[in-house]
């Protein structure tokens, strides 16, 4: 069978943007592929690395990373639930972050301008267990889990800061 | 049981404790206002002085104003019965402008929780001699007096605090019940907390608020763990042996996952038990198996959760300010999934539900937020930064109430899982007692795991832990009225073991237990009752049982895990499914039945053995056939016509010879049931080739049951058991001729 095409994007504001404020990105995943492909959006945890699938944000500058997000307090993460997983039609594309954003690229406020590039991958290399809640967990969705492809994507984008604003 | 009963009304044969001003209670009258506000202005500034006499020729003595004791905290009732333990949310700092209580029962030696009820939007009014808390109640159960009216008599910071008068209202104005609560403790809730590290670990002690820059408004001070509950409300007292527990328990890998958590915990936390207590460990352990986080509340898994919380030492170790700020975090945070907190952004995953604060949560400055996911409404900045200096080292709103007023189930640890709700059987059922002095122990026992469709049996043993002895009842059995069974099955649904025939028990049948018989056993099938097959499906069952004593006493058993293994092969299939049909759940529960209308379910378990003899469940179609045709066996027709259907003895022998064959190694029936199915063999065994073949069987069970390293009081019992069957074959004998 051949590995589904999924085309992970980043995009940021068109311009260059004001340092000292937040940088709106929008998250996109697109099925390029010609067969339908299911997959989850962020869930409690893809972010800090403590659950698949994994989100993971970080923002470079001159190739040293200055945001990432931090360290999750403990591993209990919530449910996953059939909601949670998103079946593409060919072409179809979703932001996996149901319009929240990521809170590491919400809230990481680039101090000076210059150019930052931003970056995610997205993982789904794991076993479904993996995927699970630590509570309140129906196991039942272990066997839609399994309908998932096991991609691992980077997408990046590169921001311009100008001046900050008054 | 008490549980029938309801504490919130008057019991027939008790006056009401307090008249009611008829109609006063739930008339449409203006109150005298019901917020955070009003109730604090109230109860913190003290009351206006009287204006002096107009007339007044002396001048008037200076007014002595005395502040008044604040009225919020925790109170108590006391005596027989149902006693209430309530708390009064007004005044004082951050009230939630509530009252709740739970309820306990005792009977005999036991005190067991009965139920909790909060009162989230009270009318409070407040005059210089009283504070009055009205409104009408939530409860766990349906109660009969739902209005609650609480009234606490004002008194100076000099004075004793006053005791609150709780009356229960039947709308619109029947007195229920009325409880005198004396105050307890100016705490809503008390915890033991007991802290153990693991060797090379330091652990916290405190940090000064003061240290680096924090919101306007909140004091600099040197906050602890217990620092941070107090101020919520909560007293958290350090308790049990503090230890150091060697980095090995960690295993190979010297890191720390969840299995390895829990054990540590069962090792060395002094206080633990497998019941609901207000009691947690603290384990300031090195690190989490692949790392990456600072803590975990880890005990998430079993029966009874939430009693064990760990903080990874290597991910949160540090001397400056910052570290040290995080670091208390951590804990508090920790803690706070102890006590059934959940993430700021998952209260929406809770079962039932729970609101989300702002931004889906992430705006709660909250203990339970992260740090780093602080993000409030835009266009306010989130992140770390915006975090500290926004947060004022305290819970939000909706979980001091969950802290302070949540139902004792979701609260307290070793109740309800992580995450859940309230079960949905009696409240009182699946509890073990907060307080046992019976003397008395209720073990469950029985096989590990069970094949797909086998007859789930539990073996009941009661047994004295008091070296002068104690008198029981013998009704050990779940079909009689004094047994309960609990069983949660995999969906986490718990449901009652209803038989089908239940026993009327009118014998006294007392029995002491002491040296001599230390304990008394049975066995019980329970895979099948009123509400048909309990164990259907595969997956892991919990089951828990209740002994009703002479004295009143609920002595609860521990609880015992089942698991019902998925079938393996297409026999299994096949034979599992020729064992769980209605009519067959029937003969098994009744040991065999050649009634009429069980004839299609006889047909079934005779495929069984015909085409499955081989199969290990086969053993249950020869053992309820096999006692079913070793008795007579008498049918009311539908046109009332008594037919008897005689014995089998030679068939009895052929099936019960086979039970014994299979059930005298480590397979078949358990010891209990063999027991009985050798018994009835001898009667069979007599009846087809006279009294010594009967008695030769009696002695080759005797043989049986030396050969299963039993106990000594257990064997001397059934070595009575045999000469009593003999002496009985042998009257039977004589009375035949």
């Amino acid at each position: 069978m051949a590995q589904p095409a999924v085309v992970l994007t980043l995009e940021g504001p068109g311009g260059p943007s004001p340092a000292g404020r937040p940088v709106p990105i929008a998250v996109s995943v697109r099925n390029a592929g010609s067969e339908p492909v299911w997959l989850p959006g962020v869930l409690d945890g893809s972010e800090d690395g403590t659950r698949y699938p994994l989100y993971r944000p970080r923002v470079l500058r001159d190739g040293e990373v200055v945001a990432a997000p931090g360290t999750a307090e403990d591993p209990l993460v919530g449910p996953v639930r059939d909601s949670d997983l998103r079946r593409l039609e060919p072409g179809e594309s979703f932001d996996p972050t149901g319009g929240r954003g990521l809170s590491t690229f919400n809230n990481y406020v680039p101090p000076e301008p210059g150019a930052y590039v931003y970056a995610l991958t997205l993982s789904t290399e794991a076993e479904p267990e993996r995927f699970l809640g630590r509570f309140n967990q129906d196991r039942a969705i272990v066997e839609p889990l399994k309908r998932i492809p096991r991609l691992e994507l980077t997408a990046t984008t590169q921001v311009e800061m100008g001046p900050p604003t008054r | 049981m008490p549980a029938l009963s309801d504490p919130t009304v008057v019991e027939s044969s008790a006056p009401a404790a307090t008249e009611l001003e008829a109609g006063a209670l739930l008339d449409e009258a203006p109150h005298n206002g019901n917020g955070q506000a009003r109730a604090e202005a109230a109860l913190e500034a003290p009351p206006a002085p009287e204006a002096p006499p107009e007339a007044a020729e002396a001048p008037p003595a200076p007014i002595v104003i005395l502040r008044k004791r604040l009225v919020r905290g925790r109170y108590r009732s006391a005596g027989a019965g149902f006693q209430l333990e309530l708390r009064v949310d007004v005044g004082g700092s951050r009230p939630m402008n509530r009252v709740s209580g739970d309820f306990f029962s005792t009977t005999g030696s036991t005190t067991s929780y009965f139920g909790s009820f909060v009162v989230n939007a009270p009318t409070i009014t407040t005059t210089a001699a009283e504070v009055k808390i009205e409104g009408m109640g939530t409860f766990t159960w349906t109660a009969g007096a739902p209005f609650i009216r609480v009234t606490i008599p004002r008194v100076s910071i000099l004075s004793p605090a006053a005791p609150a008068t709780v009356q229960f209202v039947t709308p619109p104005s029947t007195p229920g019940a009325s409880y005198l609560c004396t105050f307890a403790s100016p705490y809503f809730r008390t915890v033991e907390l007991e802290q153990d590290s693991v060797a090379g670990t330091v652990p916290f002690i405190s940090y000064d608020t003061g240290s680096l820059p924090q919101p306007p408004g909140s004091a600099p001070r040197a906050l602890s763990v217990p620092g941070a509950y107090a101020e919520a409300g909560i007293e958290m007292q350090v308790a049990g042996t503090a230890n150091v527990v060697p980095v090995a328990a960690a295993g190979a890998n010297a890191t720390w996952n969840d299995a390895e958590l829990h054990a540590a915990m069962v090792n060395h936390f002094s206080l633990h038990a497998d019941r609901p207590q207000w009691k947690v460990w603290m384990l300031v352990a090195t690190s989490y198996d692949g790392g990456g986080v600072r803590g975990i509340m880890f005990d998430y898994g079993d029966a009874f959760q939430r009693q064990g919380a760990a903080v990874f030492y290597d991910a949160i170790q540090g001397a400056d300010d910052a570290t040290q700020r995080a670091a208390l975090r951590t804990y508090v945070h920790e803690l706070g999934h102890a006590f059934n907190l959940l993430h700021s952004w998952q209260k929406n995953l809770a079962d039932p539900p729970a609101p989300l604060g702002p931004n889906g949560g992430l705006g709660d400055l909250s203990w339970m937020n992260y740090a780093w996911k602080y993000q409030p409404a835009p266009p306010a900045p989130g992140g770390e930064a915006a975090y500290w200096s926004g947060f004022a080292f305290q819970f939000t709103d909706n979980e001091l109430v969950h802290l302070r007023h949540g139902f004792y189930k979701n609260v307290i640890m070793g109740a309800n899982p992580f995450g859940k709700g309230a079960a949905e059987i009696d409240p009182e059922l699946f509890d073990a007692p907060v307080l046992d002095q019976s003397g008395l122990e209720l073990e469950l026992r029985s096989k590990a795991s069970l094949g797909y469709g086998e007859p789930a049996v539990i073996e009941l043993k009661l047994s004295t832990t008091d070296l002068r002895g104690r008198d029981v009842h013998g009704h050990l059995h779940p079909n009689d009225d004094l047994v309960s069974v609990a069983i949660q099955q995999p969906s986490g649904r718990t449901v009652l073991y209803r038989p089908m025939l239940r026993r009327c028990i009118d014998e006294e049948r007392r029995l002491r237990l002491d040296a001599d018989r230390p304990a008394i056993y049975s066995s019980a099938y329970i895979g099948f009752g009123r509400d048909g097959f309990t164990f259907a499906q595969p997956g892991l069952y919990r089951v828990r049982a209740q002994y009703v004593a002479p004295d009143g006493s609920r002595v609860v058993s521990g609880v015992l895990e089942l698991r019902v293994q998925a079938p393996a092969t297409p026999e299994d299939q096949r034979v599992g499914e020729l064992l769980m049909g209605e009519q067959q759940g029937q003969i098994l529960a009744l040991l065999g039945s050649r009634a009429g209308v069980f004839d299609a379910g006889n047909r079934e378990l005779d495929v069984l053995l015909a085409e499955h003899g081989e199969h290990p469940l086969a053993v249950y179609a020869r053992l309820a056939k096999g006692i079913d045709a070793e008795r007579d066996f008498k049918e009311l027709t539908p046109e009332a016509e008594l037919v008897v259907h005689g014995a089998k003895p030679e068939e009895s022998v052929a099936l019960l010879s086979e039970v014994e064959r299979e059930s005298a190694g480590d397979g078949g029936v358990d010891n209990i049931t063999l027991n009985y199915a050798m018994r009835r063999l001898a009667h069979a065994q007599a009846r087809a080739d006279g009294p010594d073949a009967g008695a030769k069987v009696l002695d080759r069970m005797v043989e049986v049951f030396e050969g299963k390293q039993l106990t000594e009081p257990v064997l001397r019992r059934i070595r009575g058991q045999a000469e009593a069957t003999k002496a009985q074959i042998a009257a039977a004998a004589e009375a035949d001729g």
